[in-house]
C-alpha cells in the first residue's frame, strides 16, 4: 500500500494524485434559497454600471453643441448671468451661504447618485 | 430567460452549478468554508446581473468561475494580499513550509488518509498564484487555456505557476517517497 502511494509522487504520478482530491460536492443546504432571495430585480440588475457617466458625457456634449449652434442666444444668457451677479452687491455671509447650498445639494445629488449605484451593484 | 426574468430558470442554474462553485471557492479560500460562500453568493449575483453579456464564448461553469475567481482576488485585494504577481507567497518562505511537511510526512505513511491531509496541507503552502492556476487545472479540469481565460493571465503564466506549484508538492511529499 504505501509502496504504492510512495509511487504514486513519482514525477508523473503527482498529477494522478493532483487529481484524485478534486472536492467532493457541496450540498445545497439552503443556498440556491439564499442566493435566489439576495438577487436583484433584473430591471436594475440590468442598467449597466457605465450609463451615468455615459449620460452625463452626452447632456455635456448636447449643452456645448446648443451653445456653439447657438452664440448669440449662449453669448446674451451669459452676459446676463453676470450682470446680475455683480450688479448685485454680495457680502461675504451671503457668499459663505451659497457656497454652503451648492455643497449641501452637490453632495445630497452624489449621496443620492451613489446610493442607486450601489443598489444596481446589489 | 432574461426577457421574461425567468428566475425558476436561473434558480435551476444556481442549483446545477452551487456546487462546483462553492468548491472551488472553498479551496481557494483555503478551508475559509464561510468566505468561500459569501463569494459563492456574490459570484451568482453578477453572473445574474451580467447574464445578457455571456455570450458562449466559453462554457457556462467556466464563465462562473471566472466570475468568482474576480470575486476571491477581489476579496483578497480588500485584505490587501499579494496576488499573481512574481513572487506571490513568497518562494523561500512556501519552500521553507514545504521542507517543514516535508519532514512530518515521514512519520508514518501507513494511509491513502494521511497522505490526502498532507497533500492538503502542502497545497495550503502554495502562493495563490499557484494555488489558483492546480485548482484550476486539477479540481475543475479545465485545460491550460480555459484556466487562462478564468484567471485572466496568459497561457505561459498558468503554465509557470503549475510548474512551480508541482514543484513545491514534490518537496512537500519527499516523505512519502
Amino acid at each position: 500500500m504505501t509502496d504504492r502511494i510512495g509511487a504514486a509522487y513519482a514525477d508523473d504520478g503527482l498529477d494522478a494524485a493532483l487529481r484524485a482530491q478534486r472536492p467532493q460536492p457541496v450540498v445545497d443546504d439552503g443556498f440556491t434559497a439564499r442566493v435566489m432571495a439576495a438577487l436583484p430585480p433584473l430591471a436594475i440588475a440590468l442598467v449597466p454600471a457605465w450609463r451615468k457617466p455615459a449620460v452625463a458625457v452626452l447632456w455635456t456634449f448636447a449643452i456645448i453643441g446648443i451653445a456653439l449652434s447657438l452664440p448669440g442666444v449662449t453669448q446674451d444668457l451669459v452676459r446676463e448671468t453676470f450682470r446680475v451677479y455683480t450688479a448685485y452687491p454680495v457680502s461675504l455671509p451671503q457668499l459663505a451661504f451659497a457656497v454652503g447650498a451648492a455643497a449641501i445639494a452637490m453632495w445630497t445629488a452624489t449621496g443620492y447618485a451613489v446610493r442607486t449605484s450601489l443598489a444596481v451593484e446589489g | 430567460m432574461l426577457a421574461h426574468d425567468d428566475r425558476a430558470a436561473f434558480t435551476d442554474l444556481v442549483r446545477r452549478h452551487q456546487s462546483s462553485v462553492r468548491a472551488c471557492l472553498r479551496r481557494l479560500c483555503a478551508g475559509n468554508d464561510a468566505l468561500a460562500d459569501d463569494l459563492a453568493q456574490e459570484t451568482f449575483v453578477l453572473a445574474w446581473r451580467k447574464l445578457a453579456s455571456f455570450r458562449q464564448e466559453a462554457r457556462f461553469s467556466t464563465w462562473l468561475y471566472r466570475i468568482a475567481t474576480n470575486c476571491w482576488l477581489a476579496e483578497a485585494r480588500k485584505r490587501k494580499e499579494v496576488l499573481f504577481g512574481d513572487h506571490d507567497g513568497g518562494d523561500d518562505d512556501s519552500e521553507d513550509d514545504a521542507m517543514t511537511l516535508a519532514v512530518g510526512a515521514t512519520g508514518d505513511p501507513s494511509d491513502a488518509t494521511s497522505l490526502r491531509m498532507d497533500l492538503m496541507r502542502a497545497r495550503e503552502t502554495l502562493s495563490a498564484g499557484e494555488r489558483a492556476a492546480i485548482v484550476q487545472c486539477y479540481d475543475n479540469d479545465l485545460s491550460h487555456e480555459e484556466a487562462a481565460y478564468v484567471l485572466g493571465m496568459p497561457v505561459g503564466t498558468v503554465k509557470t505557476h503549475i510548474l512551480r506549484a508541482k514543484k513545491k508538492l514534490k518537496l512537500a511529499m519527499a516523505g512519502w517517497e
